[in-house]
């Protein structure tokens, strides 16, 4: 039973290929529309089809340093919903953050590197070599929002939001902060796609979840930001009451089975204390590689073919640690339209897979329990979220 | 469902421990080498380092044959060592036993630095932040949850609060948590860079002090939950009673003046363990021996940690282990538990003269022998992120 003390998400804030409002990323995820592009990443390199941002992305902080991409676009989710002046140290409100990645900083890496031996080890910049370490992101970000009760990276591939939204939850209950803010964020690079490319598994078209034509995933770049606290506290603050964490499975390391997907998603309905039929909606991890036909068949044998199951990967693309946080603010803010997104697909249904009830236009939402799926290689995780149609104040 | 404050009962102990360090590999030598001030300290194998100011590495003294689940995985050979050790010292085979045990990787560069020097280009998945977490998990065929907590130079303390949750969530039966790194080019550059790297012996808080050698190393514990220890009759090391996250939420790359986020990292791990500053009978710093974090640390556990004027007994590793960044807070760990073991302190080594700005009893050159049965860890790292372990007899 929920009580003031429950936590729950009382902020979101988003940058992805479909905008920087919320409102304006929902809308056209409703519409059914795509953010996925051909894009000439880097003067000379062949064309790709990815979700990149196309707005101006700083390069610099507030003082001056030099940022990277993703603590760039970091940077600009949280301010969208936390002061750009920090929140200052205070006894009563003690601010954690959480950054997850599952990239990191690649492109900084490499540019540093190759700087080094460019012109000597001993004239590498001191300025540049915190972009280099893993935990930069969580660092400008730190210090930034004002986060005194801590900051710390989680890196878990594409289920990093996921874990880091539940790690949040769990150090809260342990009363390490009074409030989180979960930021996570994943950038596109020239480096990156080269090393994407050499896999075979991505789609040069468009992004087809669950689709006939399905040939892999494309990939995108976003950020999103969300900030955790108590109901009682969210309703001083101004917040809202956007959804609240039921139940989970954790993340885990199994082999790509059936079994151990559709294990996993009842162990989350289990940790929720619900049944299948509870849920309105399953927003599948599917982002059209070969996994799909795995999580099709485990989703069919957990909610068989009625509970209406989407994923927005066909319009966000496939943003690694920031696609689990899109799929859960996506699911939020169409829910408070009174929708489920639509899956954006090139082609029908692929009927060799299981049948499922795959949403293809946005469809009214009849109950507010919403699954979220996560797989990635042979880690997996599925949470279970409560997402009223209206928010209100918390 | 969370609600703020409510806080898991379970205890947490650790029953196994694995490391490999610049001080030794396996448990008994590495004791051996912190009492003895032994440090495996080598030229940097890089080239061009003749114009840097600090020519030294501390590397882990031999290497075992490779049994690393990927040949890309070499550097990592070092982790799979202290997994293997850990795992044995705690009596538990994760491929034969029906315990369901997991993995949480600390590290500052390690992830990446596998992945761009030896196996992106070979293996792509060598390239996502965790991919250390996952090769330990499929080697050890480790079935519960799995993560990486890149949180700069405090992460493998950072990784064990993280399973510390995981267990006190039920999410796994054991869980292996540690840290590591390896030692590579770009961190030496960009150390170096900040004047951070030393040219003589690394000497923390001595007034002579210039920093630090980085350094590599693996340490790994295996946790688990009081009443499974018990019921398996496992040996425990110790209780981890308790711990506390900070930030200093100040800069990126300089710790806080006045320790903020050190000084409520210890406040909270005492609350949490329900102790008093005077039952505190050693700290084990992060010290690391440059000017500006050696001071504030001092002046932390002064002000935080001084019971009726005594001063509270300190010292630091890194000056026979180097800074072994995302290892060392584990590392460090392994060193506190078996000071509890051994009824000893490990010295401060290469002590000088004292530093008026760094008034605490760092047990200079000699082991002190002492009844210990309270320890706190300290550790911290780049963007201001601090953790404290509060270690305690069982």
């Amino acid at each position: 039973m929920m009580t003031s003390n429950t936590i729950a998400i009382a902020r979101v804030g988003m940058v992805c290929a479909l905008g920087h409002s919320a409102l304006a990323i929902t809308r056209t995820l409703l519409k059914g529309e795509s953010g996925v592009k051909k894009v000439v990443f880097q003067t000379g390199s062949p064309a790709a089809t990815v979700a990149t941002i196309r707005s101006a992305v700083p390069t610099l902080t507030p003082n001056h340093w030099p940022i990277n991409r993703a603590t760039a676009l970091a940077l600009q989710a949280a301010h969208a919903i936390l002061p750009r002046n920090g929140t200052p140290r205070s006894a009563d409100l003690r601010l954690g953050l959480i950054h997850a990645s599952a990239y990191g900083n690649l492109h900084s890496l490499l540019t540093y590197r190759s700087d080094m031996y460019k012109f000597g080890l001993n004239r590498a910049s001191p300025m540049q070599f915190p972009n280099t370490i893993l935990h930069a992101a969580a660092s400008y970000l730190s210090v930034d929002v004002g986060a005194s009760a801590f900051n710390i990276t989680l890196s878990n591939q594409s289920l990093s939001g996921m874990d880091a939204l539940e790690t949040a939850c769990q150090l809260m209950a342990a009363g390490a902060a009074d409030r989180v803010v979960v930021v996570t964020s994943e950038a596109l690079s020239q480096e990156l796609l080269s090393i994407l490319k050499t896999t075979d598994d991505l789609d040069w078209d468009s992004p087809d979840p669950f689709g006939a034509k399905r040939a892999g995933y494309v990939p995108g770049e976003a950020a999103v930001a969300m900030i955790l606290e108590p109901i009682a506290r969210a309703q001083t603050s101004g917040g809202l009451k956007h959804a609240v964490l039921l139940g989970s499975s954790g993340v885990s390391c199994g082999p790509q089975t059936v079994a151990v997907y559709e294990q996993t998603m009842r162990t989350a309905l289990s940790d929720a204390r619900l049944s299948a039929a509870d849920v309105g909606c399953v927003m599948a991890n599917a982002n059209g590689s070969p996994l799909d036909e795995i999580e099709a068949r485990a989703i069919a044998a957990v909610f068989g073919d009625q509970v209406p199951v989407t994923s927005v990967k066909g319009a966000f693309g496939e943003c690694a640690a920031a696609g689990s946080l899109l799929s859960i603010a996506a699911a939020i803010f169409c829910a408070q339209k009174g929708y489920h997104p639509p899956t954006k697909g090139r082609s029908k249904y692929d009927h060799t897979l299981s049948p499922i009830n795959l949403l293809r236009k946005k469809t009214r939402v009849v109950k507010p329990v919403v699954m979220v799926n996560g797989f990635s290689g042979d880690i997996g995780g599925c949470q279970v979220w409560h997402m009223p149609t209206h928010a209100g104040t918390a | 469902m969370f609600d703020s404050g409510e806080i898991s009962a379970d205890r947490i102990v650790v029953t196994g421990i694995g490391v490999c360090s610049p001080a030794g590999n396996g448990q008994r030598d590495f004791w051996d080498g912190l009492l003895r001030g032994r440090s495996h300290q080598t030229p940097p194998p890089w080239a061009r380092v003749e114009s840097m100011r600090c020519r030294s590495v501390c590397r882990v003294p031999r290497r075992t044959k490779a049994t690393a689940p990927d040949s890309s995985f070499d550097t990592g050979q070092i982790a799979v060592d202290a997994c293997q050790e850990a795992l044995s010292d705690a009596g538990i085979a994760p491929a034969v036993s029906r315990m369901r045990v997991g993995i949480v990787v600390g590290t500052a560069m390690g992830g990446f630095d596998t992945g761009v020097n030896y196996g992106a280009a070979r293996v792509p998945e060598l390239a996502l932040i965790n991919s250390p977490a996952h090769l330990l998990a499929r080697a050890f065929f480790l079935t519960g949850p799995v993560s990486a907590v890149p949180a700069a130079c405090a992460a493998g303390s950072v990784a064990i609060v993280y399973a510390m949750l995981q267990l006190q969530q039920h999410r796994a039966d054991a869980m292996l948590a540690g840290g590591f790194d390896t030692i590579s080019d770009v961190p030496f550059a960009g150390f170096s860079s900040l004047h951070l790297l030393t040219n003589d012996c690394v000497r923390p808080f001595d007034r002579g002090r210039t920093g630090f050698l980085i350094g590599e190393g693996a340490g790994f514990l295996v946790l688990e939950t009081l009443a499974s220890a018990r019921k398996r009759k496992a040996q425990i090391y110790a209780e981890i009673r308790g711990f506390g996250l900070g930030a200093d939420s100040y800069h990126v790359v300089h710790p806080h003046p006045e320790a903020q986020g050190l000084l409520s990292a210890m406040k909270c791990a005492l609350k949490m363990g329900r102790c008093r500053v005077e039952d505190i009978d050693y700290v084990n710093s992060h010290g690391t021996a440059t000017k500006a974090n050696d001071k504030s640390e001092s002046l932390a556990l002064n002000v935080g940690l001084r019971p009726n004027g005594r001063k509270v007994v300190t010292s630091s590793f890194k000056s026979v282990l180097g800074h072994t960044m995302g290892a060392a807070g584990a590392i460090e760990t392994i060193g506190c538990l078996l000071a509890l073991k051994h009824r000893c302190v490990p010295p401060t080594w290469n002590f000088q003269e004292a530093d008026p700005e760094c008034d605490i009893d760092c047990v200079p050159n000699e082991p002190r022998p002492m009844v210990l049965k309270t320890i706190i860890k300290n550790s911290s790292g780049f963007g201001g992120t601090n953790c404290s372990l509060l270690l305690a007899t069982c």
